[in-house]
């Protein structure tokens, strides 16, 4: 490969792992557009890649998030257990489709990812509501709220929805090489109970072994560039140390509103390359 | 042990995690910096590994940062189910054998 095209690759990857930051979004969003689009590579390269690259941001978030007890580490594993299916299928998927097939399907996901990030829904979790809570595993979890110092308790409810969410939000991530948390984190908000920091910060400490569960099967197919990726990895990994220590510095809601859009032109790029109109490696 | 103790190792494999595997794939992306084109851009598999990096091989470097990388979640899952079995909690324990089992079908997947 050429420098040239190294360099400019783990310096997309910094600004999308910095932009995925500030934005709650994985770097894979703005990572597999950029490289099938602009660099050429194949979808499937594109999606190793960057599954690789949403291991490294998770691994690093959750390493924090767990550290604060805001991740409820049994509530994630349990729906580890219907991620992980959901990725290995979505690779397997991924793996035999048509190159057009997969940038449509990414396009209608950046789509969607757009209204998410602009409008954010949000439910406030009753404290220990114990409406059809979960009794088989005790799911609860607590956390201190950096904010005002109060220990914030919640119950976990509709385990079933749950898993079932997370066995499409799993899919979602192997076949487009995403972390999944626009799926994961408004359903175990609205849907589970659990309040939102803790909602987003159990779907980063989920996000690694779910990406894991799909890039070993990528990994296995030699459907990955050990170059692109490792340049992706470490790209994404320190944009995103970058843009969690100044997340608080910008204007999240404006860059999201402009972002949202750019995410809508390049949603149109993708399904121009898969109507065959935008060349396709 | 309770839930402070599993957090406190989870944390600690995932941090080392982190650290030994983007340690490793930077120190290959600087040597492929050095030799660029050298070598051909392919996934090795694990046994080729050690002897493509005493080689000389950047892009053994990178696949062994990758496979760290990889290995991280699925490390911090055992320790989750060692504690799990200490703590004689069944259920979780039962949830962490069947991640593990799934992980392994997709190795068996991927090879296939």
């Amino acid at each position: 490969m050429d420098i040239v095209i190294a360099v400019g690759i783990l310096l997309f990857s910094l600004g999308a792992g910095l932009l995925g930051s500030l934005l709650g979004l994985g770097g894979g969003i703005i990572v597999i557009p950029v490289l099938s689009l602009i660099f050429g590579f194949s979808m499937q390269v594109a999606i190793g890649a960057s599954l690789v690259g949403v291991i490294a941001t998770s691994t690093g978030a959750a390493s924090y998030y767990v550290q604060e007890g805001m991740s409820n580490i049994r509530l994630g594993m349990v729906l580890e257990t219907a991620t992980t299916v959901g990725s290995v299928i979505g690779a397997l998927i991924a793996v035999y489709t048509n190159q057009q097939i997969l940038a449509v399907a990414f396009g209608i996901l950046l789509v969607y990812a757009s209204f998410y990030m602009v409008r954010r829904p949000e439910r406030l979790a009753a404290p220990r509501d114990e409406e059809e809570r979960s009794t088989f595993f005790d799911l609860s979890g607590s956390y201190v709220d950096k904010k005002d110092g109060n220990e914030v308790e919640y119950n976990v409810k509709k385990l079933d929805r749950g898993l079932g969410a997370s066995l499409g939000a799993g899919a979602l991530s192997g076949l487009l090489g995403v972390g999944g948390g626009v799926v994961q984190v408004p359903v175990m908000n609205i849907w589970m109970g659990a309040p939102m920091k803790a909602a987003a910060a159990t779907s980063n400490f989920m996000m690694g072994i779910t990406a894991l569960a799909g890039a070993v099967i990528y990994y296995g197919h030699g459907l990955m560039s050990p170059i692109v990726t490792g340049l992706v990895a470490v790209g994404v990994f320190f944009g995103a140390m970058v843009g969690s220590r100044i997340a608080h510095l910008v204007a999240g809601t404006s860059l999201r509103r402009f972002f949202a859009v750019v995410m809508i032109a390049i949603a149109i790029l993708m399904f121009l390359k898969g109507a065959g109109v935008l060349a396709v490696v | 042990m309770g839930r402070l103790q599993l957090n406190k190792y989870v944390r600690f494999v995932l941090v080392a995690g982190m650290v030994l595997s983007v340690s490793v794939m930077a120190i290959g992306l600087v040597w492929y910096a050095i030799l660029p084109g050298s070598y051909p851009d392919v996934i090795l598999s694990p046994a080729e590994i050690p002897g493509e990096i005493s080689r000389g091989n950047p892009i053994a470097v990178l696949d062994l940062g990758i496979l760290f990388l990889i290995a991280t979640p699925l490390t911090r899952v055992i320790t989750a189910l060692v504690f799990y079995v200490l703590d004689k909690e069944t259920r979780m324990a039962g949830v962490s054998v069947l991640i593990l089992i799934v992980i392994g079908i997709a190795v068996v997947l991927g090879a296939s």
